[in-house]
């Protein structure tokens, strides 16, 4: 008669706690097998010798040493807030400045004077048409994509905090 | 507020005495990360150091979606691996573990040696160990010595659940054929 043995992952999973296999019937196919006795004693040996203290020891002095430290890294954590907000203003003026420097503000004036609720779809699809066709070719058109992703990057560093990755 | 909440609103306030006490609290974890991932004995002590600056620096950060412990480790395992990288002790390879790597692991380091002693055991586990893919050593440790369920391995390595399952598993695995294989310990595990 063909016997089932238990996978290596059945028996791993079992030892973990996390096998919707019950003891019992644990015990039960042990008493009479063999190879998953032997199998099943070696990862529980295996396992014994995993949550061993493997030795790893840090100076005895090493908080104390670190806690001395504490004004230089309060230092440096102040200086950390500042330059985010550093290069979050400048991310910010840059691209300012790339709007204003290229968008052409007599048509917007013009299209502002001219306002009515009726024309405003017309109105809103002329100034984008005005205002792109204003931009002095690609080139510059990449140039203040590159500066928006920038803000962009910026901004998601400050408000979501730093992520180690 | 939870007790870690507390610590960490004091340790914000400027109380060096709530620092001391999260750097005594979450030391082993640190170095059980650090000392399984660094293998130059003289650079540990420095990352680890390094891992409760950036703990220091950061803490006004940690918005306690997770764990503090699992936080922690997460900057523990990514300032180990940054330095493996940095010193190129570490390739992409080694972080994305084809599924025929383990058919190489298993078959390196075959030859058996001398039997041994009941004592030893731990110290050649602690070998082999060393010889795992980086990430099959932190999972093993995290899960094991810091009793960390598969989905805190997971926030802190970066990998989904399922994967850090499968890892651990072919780790021990390995382990234990190892062992048996190399160092003959089948009749002191009878």
């Amino acid at each position: 008669m063909a016997v089932n043995h238990w996978t290596e992952e059945q028996i791993q999973e079992f030892l973990d706690g996390k096998s919707s296999i019950s003891k019992n019937s644990l015990e039960e196919h042990l008493k009479s097998c063999e190879a998953c006795t032997k199998s099943f004693r070696y990862y529980q040996n295996l396992y014994s010798e995993l949550i061993r203290d493997p030795g790893f020891k840090l100076s005895t002095d090493f908080a104390r040493n670190l806690v001395s430290r504490i004004p230089q890294l309060a230092q440096a954590r102040a200086r950390f807030k500042f330059s985010d907000v550093f290069i979050g203003s400048v991310g910010i003026a840059a691209l300012l400045g790339v709007m204003i420097f290229f968008i052409d503000f007599s048509i917007i004036a013009e299209t502002v004077a001219k306002f009515s609720f009726s024309s405003l779809k017309a109105d809103v699809q002329d100034w984008l048409r005005n205002s792109l066709s204003s931009l002095n070719g690609g080139v510059l058109l990449i140039g203040s994509s590159v500066l928006t992703l920038l803000v962009t990057a910026t901004l998601d560093r400050l408000l979501s905090g730093p992520k180690y990755r | 507020m939870t007790e870690t909440g507390k610590l960490v609103k004091l340790i914000l306030s400027g109380d060096a005495q709530a620092f001391e006490t999260l750097i005594e609290e979450h030391k082993p974890l640190v170095s059980h990360v650090v000392f399984r991932m660094i293998p130059n004995p003289q650079d540990r002590e420095d990352i680890s150091q390094e891992v409760f600056i950036k703990v220091y620096q950061n803490l006004s950060d940690f918005r306690f979606e997770a764990k503090l412990s699992t936080w922690i480790a997460q900057i523990a395992y990514n300032l180990a691996i940054n330095y493996l990288r940095q010193k190129k002790m570490i390739s992409l390879d080694d972080l994305e573990l084809a599924d025929d790597s383990e058919g190489h692991l298993v078959a390196e380091n075959i030859q058996p040696d001398k039997k041994v002693e009941e004592k030893d055991i731990s110290q050649r586990l602690k070998t082999e160990i060393d010889n795992l893919p980086v990430q099959f050593r932190v999972i093993v440790t995290l899960f094991h010595l810091d009793q960390m369920s598969y989905n805190e391995i997971g926030k802190i390595l970066n990998l989904p659940e399922g994967t850090v399952k499968s890892y651990l598993f072919r780790a021990r695995k390995l382990l234990k054929d190892r062992l048996l294989s190399k160092y003959q310990v089948e009749d002191i595990w009878q």
